[in-house]
Parts: C-alpha cells; structure tokens; sequence
C-alpha cells in the first residue's frame, strides 16, 4: 500500500542520514539497523493484498479466502537474520577499536597507525 | 466497508509512530536513549508485520531487531565505556 | 557547508523515493506468478500447513542453506576477532581455596567458591525472581516454536533466537561468572557444527534417493496436520533450531566474556 512504501523509505533515508553525519562509531552501527528494518519492511508490503488472510492452510478457511503472497515473507526472513548477524560483527570490531586506539570517534580513528 | 476503513486507520497511525520513533533516533545525541528508541522502532515494525499478514516474520523481526540488537548494543557500550582502572 | 549538502542530497533522493512509491502502487500484484503455483501445490507436494516454512526449507531450500553460511560466518568472525580476551574463570580467589583445600570433592570445593562470591556481589531480587519464573516459559515456548514450525507461525530461526534469550536472562540476573559456570563455551561451540552438517545431510538425501538437491523425498509420511508430517520439513527444522541456538548463544557467551569481572568492595 502507498504510505507503506513512503514510510519504510522514510526510515531508509533517516538510517542513511545517521549514517553519513554522526560521528559515533555506534551510532553508525544503529543507522546500518534502522537500514535494514526499512528494507524489511518495504519487502513484506510489496506482498500485501487488501482483504486476504496470512498464508497458513487452516482447516476451516472460509470459502471465497485469498492469500497473501507467501514468497517475499520467505525471503525477509532471510534478510532479518543477515541484518542481525552483521550488526554482531561490527559491533565486535567496534570492541577490538577502541581497545587499539583509545577512542571511537570516526574522525579520530581514520588515519590507519603502524 | 467500516472495517476497511478502521484497517487503514491503525495502519496508518503504526506508521506515524514508525516514522516518528526513527525521527528521535537521529535527534537524540546520547548514545542509549538513541538505542533504545532503536528498539522501539523495531517493536513497531513487528505490530506493523502483524497487521500485514506476516506472522512469521513479525515473530522474527520482534525476537530480533527488538530484543536481540539491543542487547547487544548494550554490552558493547558497557565495554566501551569501562574505566582502565580495574584491570 | 557538509551538513547542508547532506540534507540537500537526502531530500532529493526522498522526492525521488516517492515518485517510487506511486509507480509502485499502481502497478499490477505480484500474486499471479510464481506463487499462485506454489500455494496451489503446497499440501501435494509438501505436505506442510505453514506456507512460508514450506518456502523457506524445501521451495527456496538454498536460500536457507547460504543464509546459515552467513550466520556461521559471523559467529566464527566474532569468536576470531575477540579471541584475546582472557575468560575470567580462574582468579586469585579460587587458587588460594584450591591450593589449601586439597583433599576435598570439587562439588564441595565449587560450592564454596559460590558461597564466598555470592556474598561479594549482591544480586538485585527482583530481576532474580522475574528470572527464575520467566527462564523456563521461554526454554519451553522456544522449543513448541522449532517444533511446530510447519502447523502454526514459526520455524527454526524464531524458536532459535527465542531459546538463544536465555543466555541473556542468566547474565542479567546472576552476573558473569554464573553464565561461564553454566554454559560450556566449548561444547556449544561443537554443537553449532552438528546443526550445521545434520541440515546439510539432509538436503543430500534427496540426492541419495535419486533426484535434485533439497528435494523433499518422505513427505507422505503422515497426514498433514500431524506433528510428524511433511518430510525432511520437520528435521530441517529441528536441525537450523539447533543450529541457530548454538551459534547465538555462542555469540553471546563471546561478547559478554569481553567484559572485565565487576566486584563491590
């Protein structure tokens, strides 16, 4: 539906703002999230169709049910796992930074040191 | 066509909030509040799966993005701002 | 000047997401394709309730394969790249009892190291109590989730992540020590490989019987609606659950082992 898609690619640009201008190492980590969830959810709306029910084959469905579409369901499930497990990895190198450098401030840390 | 009408309410209404909470993400300037309304903007995105016929996906998207990411967001920060004193 | 740019060129691309949006919505539903053939063949073919969990392990069955790649992935990058950090498992504390109490069981010598850390820090009692009543509904409902992934709304992943909470609820309420003493790191460590290799095996069983890859061969094995239905569905599950669980719970146990042993004075 249209303020779906206008919402999710709301939040995509907000994570992308957070992104570009924070200095934070940890708030750049919390923008790739909010990324993520925006796409996510651009995903599941585009298999959206007004008055059908979730895809499940119950035994007393009424005559006359659709279904969602199943197949773009399948594959954010997918996409919120590879979301989760990048934000770990990033969160972990964050770790082993500011134990090398002292700090995480983006602007501090951009010159690689021997 | 009254329940039409009250399906694109609340759906509408999930996402003002969705767009609101992300909204305070970028505003806020410490860095726990902001993982916090992170954690709200998950938590919204799941009623908004739930609402979307998706009930699987809203069941992963609230275990994860909501209670998973933050936790360990949290744990970071803690390491992060630990004092080098106590070794 | 930089911030100024920066909004200039979000709000373009945020005008041009719109214009998106519209053609988006206007155009025709992505119903009458691939998955109007799917969910007419769903009972048939796989024997399987639940749709999506049909999709994910037996339609789409590589997409699930490259996606526990990536998990096993990050989980061995996060082990690599923290690796340094020494466990705090052995401190002076518990030398000194070891050294002077020689001659005693190690239940005995464990209890007593418990007794004389547990008065050191002071646990707050209402996270301990709300722990201790919440630890096992959430084992419990985790593993209905895995199990019953192909009849109600869930799957491996879900009631991996669901059941992977319980290391979180052990550290928020009896601190590191306890979740070093309760969760063996190594083993945990094995059984994320187990997983792995059992949800491999079974898409080779299709394989073994003559046909593709991931084809699901035993699913008339029951009658849908039952819990053991739908073929290699119900193993697939258990075995990403199992693999989920390990490899989450191994990540945690991970970043909370990088923290420094906190003791009141």
């Amino acid at each position: 539906m249209l303020i779906n898609y206008i919402g999710a690619f709301i939040v995509m640009i907000l994570g992308l703002y957070i992104m570009m201008s924070k200095k934070n190492l940890i708030k750049i980590v919390i923008g790739m999230s909010l990324v993520d969830s925006g796409l996510n959810l651009l995903l599941v709306s585009v298999g959206f169709r007004p008055g059908g029910t979730a895809p499940i084959f119950i035994t007393d469905l009424k005559p006359g049910a659709f279904f969602v579409d199943p197949v773009p369901q399948a594959l954010t499930l997918t996409s919120i796992v590879i979301g989760a497990c990048v934000s770990a990895l990033a969160l972990s190198l964050i770790i082993k930074i500011q134990e090398k450098y002292g700090t995480i401030d983006a602007d501090k840390v951009r010159r690689l040191r021997g | 066509m009254s329940a039409l009408f009250n399906t694109n309410f609340l759906n509408t209404l999930i996402i003002i909030g969705i767009v609101v909470s992300a909204i305070f993400t970028v505003i806020i300037d410490d860095i726990l509040p902001c993982v916090i309304a992170s954690s709200v903007v998950g938590t919204f995105i799941a009623l908004e799966f739930l609402l979307l016929r998706a009930p699987d996906v809203a069941i992963a998207e609230g275990a994860v993005g909501a209670i998973l990411t933050p936790f360990i967001f949290v744990i970071t920060l803690k390491k992060v701002n630990e004092k080098e004193g106590k070794g | 000047m930089k911030k100024f740019l920066a909004w200039f060129s979000l709000s373009i691309l945020l005008a041009f997401s719109v214009y998106v949006s519209f053609v988006m919505a206007a155009l025709p539903s992505t119903y009458n394709g691939i998955s109007n053939i799917i969910v007419k063949n769903t009972i048939e073919r796989t024997g399987a309730i639940n749709a999506v969990t049909a999709i994910v392990f037996d339609f789409r069955g590589y997409d699930t394969l490259g996606e526990s790649f990536v998990l096993f992935t990050a989980v061995s990058g996060s082990a690599v790249i923290l690796r340094n950090y020494k466990k705090n498992s052995v401190t002076p504390l518990e030398k000194d009892l070891k050294n002077s109490q020689k001659n005693k069981s190690n239940l005995e010598i464990i209890k007593e190291i418990d007794k004389k850390r547990d008065s050191i820090i002071e646990r707050d009692s209402i996270i301990v109590s709300t722990a201790n009543l919440v630890l096992p509904i959430s084992l419990s409902l985790g593993a209905y989730v895995i199990l019953h992934g192909h009849l109600s709304p869930g799957g491996g992943f879900q009631g991996g992540v669901l059941i992977a909470g319980a290391v979180a609820i052990v550290f928020l309420a009896y601190g590191m020590d306890r979740v070093s003493k309760v969760f063996n790191a190594e083993r945990i460590k094995v059984y994320e490989s187990v997983g792995a290799l059992s949800f491999l095996l079974l898409g080779t069983l299709g394989v073994v019987y003559g046909y593709n890859f991931f084809k699901n061969v035993i699913y008339n094995q029951g009658k849908p609606g039952m819990l053991y239905s739908s073929g290699t569905i119900f193993w697939m599950n258990f075995a990403v659950g199992y693999k989920v669980l390990a490899g989450i719970g191994f990540l945690l146990i991970t970043m909370i082992g990088t923290l420094n042993a906190e003791e009141k004075e």
